[in-house]
Formats: C-alpha cells, structure tokens, sequence
C-alpha cells in the first residue's frame, strides 16, 4: 500500500471501518512511513476536538415559542396551502432568477430572429389580399328622386313653358323643401313649385353610407305630354 | 442479558475487552429500541391531536435540533429559526412519517434540508463578522472542564474556534456528515439514513470532508500534533 492509498483511507481507518487485511496493511505502513503516521494522527485529533465540543442550551424561549407556533398554525391555513408554501419558499429565489434569465434569453434569441421572421413586401401583400373579405365600398351618393314615386306628382301649373332650376335641401329623413328658384322670370312659381316637390318623396344623399342633409339643383322641365 | 455476559466474561476469562466492548453496543441497542418504540407512541400520540404529546417531543429533540443547525450554520439566530421550522414541519407533517426510519433521523434529515435552504445561505454570506462573534460566544461558554491549566484551556478554546470556522468553509455536503459524524456520534447507517444516501457516499463524504477539514487547518494551533 503506498502513501497515497494510505491517506485515501485514513477516515475509515480511524473508524475502524476497513476490513482486516487492509487494515493490516494501513498499519504496517503508518510504522514505518512517518508523514502517513502523521497524517493519520492529524485526522484523529481533529476529529477529538469535534468530539469535544459541547452542546449549547437552547435559548429558553425555543420550547415555548415552537408550541406557541405549531397551535397557532393549526387553526391558521389548511395544510394544502402551508405544505405548498414550505415546499415552494425554499426553491422561490431560484426559481425566480431561473425564470428571469430563461426568458430574458428567450426575448434576446427572438429579437435576434427578428429580420428573419419579417415577410417580403410582395408576400404580405399578397396575403393580405388574400385574407381580406372584399367588401362593397360605402360610396357617396347624391340624393335622388324615388322611383316609386309617379312623376305627374311633380306636375304643376307652369303656364310659361320654361325651364326652371330650383335650389332644394334634401333632409336626412327624404323631405324636399324648396329654398329658391334660380333664375326664374318670374318669383310667382315659387309656391307651385314647393307644393310640387312636397308631394314628391326623395331618397337623401348619403355620406359614407349614411343619410344627411343636403342641398341640390335641380331643373324642372317642362314636358308637353297632351298631344 | 449484560449480566450474563459479563458472568461469562469473568469465568472464562479471555477475551474480556472484547466482550465488555460487545456488552456496551448490546445496551446502546437495546437502549435505542427503547427509545423508538416510544417514540412511536409519542408520534401516535401527536397524530391524535394530543397537544401535551407534542410538547413531549419538542422537549426531547429541541436541545439537539438547536445544537445540529448551530453546528451546520455557525448562527445562533439561524439555528433558532431553523429549529422553529423544524419543528412546525415536523407537527404538519407527522402525519407522513411512517415509522421505517427513526423518529431522530427524520427529524434530523428536516433540519438539514431547512439548514441548507439556499436562501439561508444567501442571507448568511451577506451577515459577514456577525457569525465569528456568535461562534467565539459559544466556544467561551462551553470551555472544556478537562482542559487543567489556564494556558490549556486558552488553548482548547482557541482550537475549537478554529476547528468550527474552518467546518463553517467546507462544504455543505461535506459538512453535514462531518458533523453528524464526530459531533453528533452517528453510525455511518444512520447518517446515510438521514440523509437518504448509501453508506458508500456517506464515507466518502466524511473523508472528503475530515481531509478539507485538516488541509485548512495545516500550520495553525489546532495541527501542532
Ligand atoms: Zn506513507
């Protein structure tokens, strides 16, 4: 058995933990090697001196302050929520710092990604159209007389054959009301001319697909229609 | 049974160490015995909400508890913490304690894992010279009555305060089993048991740990052999 072995089994050696042959061996080397015999000596005083240390006395609260404890965590949580406590309070630093430095990594490696998860233009493009669900555009649109509505409703007694324009506002709800008569020889039309579009139902211009007021030119022709 | 032994011992004459050696470990066995079947009526007893058996038992374990967790953490404030947690898990968890260990070592193996709690740990390295005057308070008190002359007890009391501050540096694994072993008097089985590892780690954890132990404290007054 050389040094190195010795010094290798000089714990057990010390307590008596080697079967007989090795420590037949152990012995007749530590005779006659005076470093391992002092090795092992060294080994054996210290652990003398760890023998020797004495027990302390608790400090005198201790007892009291456990049972203290112990009856006031009985009545306190459910032992569901304690043994969870215990278990987790022990790992909690941790597993925080894990947590902190796993996604840290995670959010470097992503944003490190980053140029390779971005589309071409031309794809995007392209998947986008395709996505899409087409849909009717909201147009704006003028307002305009309702067709179920018949034309002679219009009719009144213009004895002059001329053409007349006429500035109209148009309300949300499709009420005409006539605000002036544009060029007219003569003003005496005017009221004609309100009682006729009064009685003429008008679908409102719309704005984004919604009705509003407006206000429209309108020329009033005059059709024969008797021959 | 030690009196016959110790009858025949005497008339046959031979042998006689031997046979008183092997007397004593009967006694500690038989003693041991003792102790764990009534330790398991002090558990039966605290798993029926005996509230006077518990108190029992924290008056058994709590010197020793202290004095584990004192050994492992070098902090008298530790120690208390940990001993109050040791035991406040011991109530809530008697319940699993089945009886195939000793009621020692389970406690023993509680304390421990409440000792090598990493958050202790952190809360240790930041608490700086605080530990050494805690320890040097310790060593004081329980001067060994064996030492004779003041320079020996000076001496003693030097050694030991090396001896603890250089267990405090090795570690943790290292030091448990140290402590448990020339400490504590545990056997190497009981140790493994506590710590829920072989009786081959336990030795090798021991000597790794007595061999970091005595390279620390090479040239200083505790290595004057
Ligand atoms: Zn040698």
């Amino acid at each position: 058995m050389n040094c190195t072995q010795v010094r290798k089994n000089a714990s057990l050696y010390v307590d008596h933990q080697l079967p007989a042959p090795l420590l037949q061996q152990m012995t007749d080397h530590a005779l006659t090697c005076a470093e391992c015999s002092k090795y092992i000596e060294q080994i054996r005083h210290n652990i003398r001196l760890l023998a020797n240390i004495e027990a302390v006395a608790p400090p005198a609260k201790l007892k009291s302050d456990i049972i203290a404890k112990a009856s006031s965590k009985k009545r306190e949580l459910s032992s569901l929520i304690y043994n969870f406590a215990l278990y987790t309070k022990p790992k909690l630093t941790g597993y925080s710092v894990g947590a902190v430095v796993t996604c840290l990594l995670f959010f470097t490696v992503l944003y490190q990604l980053k140029p390779t998860f971005r589309l071409s233009k031309d794809f995007e493009d392209k998947l986008i159209a395709a996505i899409t669900v087409p849909e009717e555009p909201l147009r704006d649109t003028l307002p305009r007389v309702e067709l179920a509505n018949p034309i002679v409703e219009l009719t009144f007694g213009n004895n002059n054959r001329e053409d007349i324009f006429v500035i109209t506002e148009v309300s949300m709800q499709g009420e005409a009301k006539l605000i002036e008569l544009v060029d007219s020889p003569n003003n005496a039309q005017f009221e004609n001319v309100a009682a006729a579009l009064k009685r003429a139902s008008f679908k409102p211009a719309t704005k984004a697909g919604k009705p509003i007021n407006s206000r429209i030119l309108l020329l009033i022709q005059t059709i024969d229609v008797r021959g | 049974m030690m009196v016959s032994i110790f009858g025949v011992s005497s008339n046959i004459k031979i042998g006689h160490l031997a046979m008183i050696r092997l007397a004593s470990t009967l006694n500690e066995t038989i003693c041991d015995t003792v102790y764990a079947s009534e330790d398991l009526q002090l558990v039966e007893r605290v798993r029926q909400g005996e509230t006077y058996a518990f108190e029992q038992l924290v008056d058994k374990y709590h010197k020793s508890v202290y004095n584990l967790a004192l050994r492992l953490t070098q902090d008298s404030e530790e120690a208390y913490d940990i001993a109050q947690e040791t035991f406040l898990k011991v109530y809530k968890n008697i319940g699993q304690f089945r009886g195939d260990s000793e009621l020692k070592t389970w406690i023993y193996r509680i304390t421990v894992n409440h000792a090598s709690n990493q958050l202790r740990w952190w809360k240790r390295r930041f608490k700086s010279r605080s530990i050494s005057l805690d320890a040097d308070l310790d060593f004081s008190i329980n001067l060994s009555s064996s030492a004779h002359s003041p320079e020996e007890k000076t001496l003693a009391s030097e050694q030991r305060r090396l001896i603890l501050q250089s267990l405090n540096k090795i570690k943790f694994d290292f030091r448990v089993a140290v402590v448990l072993r020339d400490i504590e008097g545990f056997s190497y089985e009981e140790i493994a048991q506590t710590l829920d590892v072989s009786v081959g780690t336990v030795k090798s954890r021991i000597a790794r740990g007595r061999e970091e132990l005595r390279e620390r404290l090479k040239g200083t007054l505790c290595n004057k052999v």
